[in-house]
């Protein structure tokens, strides 16, 4: 399945760790858990110090007493990194705990495992409503002119309607009184 | 039971789904294994035939949008239980509840069996149906939004594997296709007939029509839907019989498989793999419109709460799994499920048609005469 030239470091890197991948994974997420809340508790000066000492000092420590093998430090690091840049706090830790289950379905049956669990994540994502509107919003039901409220955002001016999928009672946002009128140069 | 359904204004959606929903409940594990299917009937020809079937749905399509037009809003449940009565229409019904049932069951048991081959050979075969049962009645549960949005998803999300096709076509051998036409009419019949267990799923509009927002325009959307998945088993056929060999295409189970085998990622060396297990996407979307169909039959005909009804039909699933375990039985299972739904979608549909166009001109003489 993998490339033999890509196969070949990768085996290098995992000869001398004695667990299975899955183990290896789920040790790490949990230690990278553990630095995020230590940190959170931690005072603001000192919780950063805490995430490089504890992210480095434990990596290298790790990948030295063959703990772990680097491919899976630099994978986990990343898959990390990734849950910070959901836009809202909350989802990045959603995203977090679902990792869990999807880490064990992918270590106990493979890439049926991993679809498995994105088939389940797409059908709940369908079901779950947010104050009685469906989550996933603009997409489906699919509402093309609200995308301009959240794929795309556009200029302010250009937002005169409120966004369909809210039913809004008054569906104006900008009077039309107060929509920026075309002006020819100096006038 | 009312023929006429009036679904609340929440449970309805936009028309244009109606080309998605038919879209992927046509498009399943059929297409994996249909080249294959299709050359031993018609031979390098075979594409053509599959445009032919095309044709032939389009015109069912058509009887079955005329038949649905003769009411208001009503579902297949509905117009059986209004020209047969209320315990002929019930045996009626009936079948037709079994058929959604059994062919959800089918591609279920399909697909264990690709993934068997493919990935796992030793994963318990129970085991990858109860995965597929839980998904399809956790999306089920959610009604017709969710099953809708399945589709709808699923087809957005999958439709990269289209583009994958481009590797084999730059290793495609156009002699393998010449010389055209040379099969005969016989021979092409007899291929529409093979591909007709691929290509249904377009019955499904006697189910959902009640649900859709704007019933003029549902045949054009269906035709869309239709049109699309045509094409795209045409493409693959058309470029399966192109990539191999007369001897290999007929040796080669899963033709469309086999030609991922071929891609190359930098970082992925056997693309099928990946294929296989993306397949789960494909036919998530078929199972969960079957198996709606199939429990809402209950719920209209039977007057039984669906919910109930899903976890039944999943415990019968899972359990009729245990059933089948060799490849040999499970091809004549679905070589009997084919005789059928060629009947139950193709030709039932047309049936029915002319029997509600013959009673609604009764029913209009007498109204003349009283």
């Amino acid at each position: 399945m993998i490339p033999s030239a890509l196969l070949v470091s990768l085996g290098q890197s995992r000869s001398n760790v004695p667990f299975p991948p899955v183990f290896e994974a789920l040790l790490l997420e949990f230690v990278i858990e553990l630095l995020r809340e230590a940190g959170a508790r931690l005072p603001t000066k000192v919780g950063q110090t805490m995430g490089i000492v504890g992210g480095i000092v434990i990596g290298q420590a790790a990948v030295d007493a063959g703990f772990t093998s680097n491919i899976l430090i630099i994978i986990i690091a990343i898959s990390a990194l990734g849950s910070f840049t959901a836009p809202s706090y909350a989802i990045g830790t959603a995203v977090r705990m679902i990792r869990f289950p999807v880490i064990m379905m992918a270590g106990l049956y493979g890439g049926v495992g991993i679809m498995f669990c994105l088939c389940f994540i797409l059908i709940h994502l369908l079901k779950v409503t947010t104050l009685g509107r469906p989550y996933l919003t603009p997409i489906y039901p699919f509402r093309f002119s609200d995308w301009k409220y959240s794929i795309f955002r556009l200029p302010y001016q250009f937002l005169v309607q409120r966004p369909v999928s809210n039913r809004p009672g008054d569906s104006t946002r900008i009077p039309a009184k107060k929509i920026k009128q075309k002006k020819d140069v100096d006038e | 039971m009312k023929v006429n359904l009036e679904p609340k204004k929440n449970l309805i959606f936009n028309t244009f789904l109606v080309a998605f929903i038919l879209h992927t409940a046509q498009i399943g594990v059929g297409i994996a294994g249909l080249p294959r299917i299709v050359f031993m009937e018609a031979g390098q020809d075979a594409w053509i035939s599959i445009i032919a079937s095309g044709v032939v749905v389009s015109i069912v399509l058509f009887f079955i949008s005329k038949l649905l037009a003769c009411y208001s809003s009503a579902d297949l449940y509905g117009i059986q239980y209004d020209i047969f009565g209320r315990w002929i229409s019930k045996l009626f019904n009936l079948v037709y509840i079994l058929y959604f049932l059994i062919v959800t069951y089918v591609i279920m048991m399909n697909y264990t069996e690709m993934v068997q081959a493919w990935i796992f050979p030793k994963m318990p075969t129970w085991l990858l149906v109860t995965f597929l049962v839980f998904l399809a009645s956790y999306a089920v549960l959610g009604g017709i939004r969710v099953v809708v949005g399945v589709t709808f998803l699923g087809l957005i999300i999958t439709f990269w594997l289209v583009l994958v096709i481009y590797t084999p076509i730059k290793h495609l051998d156009l002699n393998h296709l010449q010389p055209v036409f040379v099969s005969s009419w016989k021979e092409h019949l007899m291929a529409i007939y093979k591909v007709s267990f691929s290509v249904i799923g377009f019955e499904l509009l006697l189910i959902v029509y009640p649900y859709v927002k704007e019933k003029k325009k549902a045949l054009r959307y269906a035709l869309f839907g239709t049109w699309y998945s045509t094409f795209l088993l045409t493409l693959v056929t058309a470029v399966s019989i192109g990539f191999f060999s007369q001897e290999s295409i007929l040796k080669t189970i899963w033709p469309v498989l086999s030609m991922f085998k071929i891609v190359r990622i930098p970082n992925l060396e056997r693309f099928e793999f990946i294929a296989v297990s993306f397949w789960m996407m494909v036919i998530l979307p078929n199972i969960c419109i079957y198996f709606w169909a199939a429990t809402r039959g209950v719920k209209r005909v039977f007057n039984f709460s669906q919910k109930k009804t899903i976890y039944c039909f999943a415990i019968a699933l899972v359990a009729g799994s245990f059933l089948i375990d060799d490849r040999l039985t499970m091809n004549t299972v679905t070589d009997k499920v084919g005789t059928f739904s060629f009947m139950l979608s193709f030709i039932y549909p047309c049936f029915l048609f002319v029997v509600v166009k013959i009673k609604q001109s009764f029913t209009k003489m007498k109204g003349a005469k009283g």
